[in-house]
């Protein structure tokens, strides 16, 4: 069984492309701030298994680094016990 | 008075006779010691550390936040860290001792406590916040490997008609099967895996305690919601000595609503069943 779900957020091809993208929004907002911090990325990419691309989920404090995202629908198989 | 204690809080501007007395009566781990805790409140009096950690926007420094003179959250100490800005929880701490630590390194995927410097509130208790959306908080090496597993919960779904609402506990990883602990969906059922086998009473929607016992010897759940009559199911269970636990997201799906407290067994607590649900509602009045 396939589950879709239905998000906003902006698409990589590659997964040194989104490494880049979290970088770039680490950059931004000066993450991490000590590197004793728990906090060290600001975004996290994720890998859409079934599509074979990366994606980030849109937060509103990314529209200033990437611009307006996308409609994106990820299709994913649910773990069943 | 043995395991407890007993306080004065007075509101702002008021003087007695509308003193509220807050007893704090019991700290549920030193009757029913947990393989992992975490929580809002003091649950153990040999517990020496903080609450969680707490990251704050405007700055993105943390710190830690314990507990006040009552056991209840320092809200006090929270309240000056964070100011108007947003609250997040890095990480939720083991109260068991046993360093079972929660925590989520990314800041976009951390739950809220609180929100342009109001603190976070359901049924006067503090409480944080995953957004449906990526939030989540995990330990990657639970190491739990018991035959029986038992989950006590208090949480707020924030709605009933999404597929949103979905695991809040998960133990275990994609790649050996994942059990999924103290799950209400919409349907009323226990989780998503266990629906067409086990129906439990409506408590979406509302705060609720959750219990969940798990045989992997008989392969069998039972399940439970505040101090209603346990229901219980045959299902063949999901692999129990994977590695990890993650509050608020399993397999692409996240949990959308408020989490009060998470604790968990790695032995059958169903005798204690009532005596640890009558601890939680004693403190969070669920019902």
């Amino acid at each position: 069984m396939t589950i879709t779900k239905y998000i906003k957020g902006y698409i990589f091809y590659s997964e040194q492309d989104a490494t880049n993208a979290r970088e770039k929004c680490d950059v931004y907002f000066g993450i991490p701030v000590s590197p004793e911090d728990v906090t060290q990325n600001w975004c996290e990419y994720f890998f859409a298994e079934l599509q074979g691309f990366y994606y980030i989920i849109f937060d509103e404090s990314l529209r200033h680094i990437f611009g307006e995202p996308l409609d994106l629908e990820i299709h994913y198989t649910p773990i069943v016990l | 008075m043995a395991n407890g204690r007993l306080g004065l809080r007075t509101r702002p501007g008021l003087v007695r006779p509308d003193t509220e007395v807050f007893q704090f009566k019991n700290f549920l781990l030193n009757d029913y010691p947990a393989y992992a805790a975490y929580s809002l409140r003091l649950l153990n009096s040999a517990y020496t550390g903080s609450a969680i950690k707490v990251r704050r926007s405007g700055d993105n420094t943390e710190q830690n936040i314990g507990f006040d003179a009552y056991g209840n959250l320092d809200e006090v100490r929270l309240k000056e860290f964070v100011g108007s800005n947003n609250g997040f929880v890095t990480t939720w701490y083991d109260q068991s001792g046993n360093l079972r630590d929660l925590v989520q390194s990314t800041a976009a995927n951390q739950p809220q406590i609180v929100v342009s410097g109001i603190v976070l509130n359901n049924q006067n208790r503090v409480t944080v916040r995953f957004d449906g959306t990526n939030d989540s908080l995990t330990l990657s090496s639970l190491g739990l490997t018991s035959e029986y597993v038992s989950v006590f919960s208090v949480q707020k779904n924030d709605d009933n008609g999404s597929g949103d609402l979905d695991e809040i506990f998960g133990i275990g990883n994609q790649s050996n099967g994942r059990a999924r602990f103290n799950a209400i969906v919409f349907g009323n059922y226990l989780s998503a895996g266990f629906a067409s086998n086990l129906t439990i009473s409506a408590a979406s929607c509302f705060q609720y305690i959750h219990i969940s016992h798990f045989d992997n010897a008989n392969d069998t759940i039972y399940g439970q919601i505040n101090n209603e009559t346990e229901q219980n199911a045959s299902r063949t269970l999901a692999n129990m000595s994977s590695p990890a636990i993650t509050i608020g997201s399993l397999s692409g799906a996240f949990y959308k609503g408020f989490f009060n407290e998470g604790i968990i067994y790695s032995s059958d607590q169903r005798s204690n069943t009532s005596g640890i649900i009558s601890n939680l509602n004693d403190y969070y009045k669920v019902y």
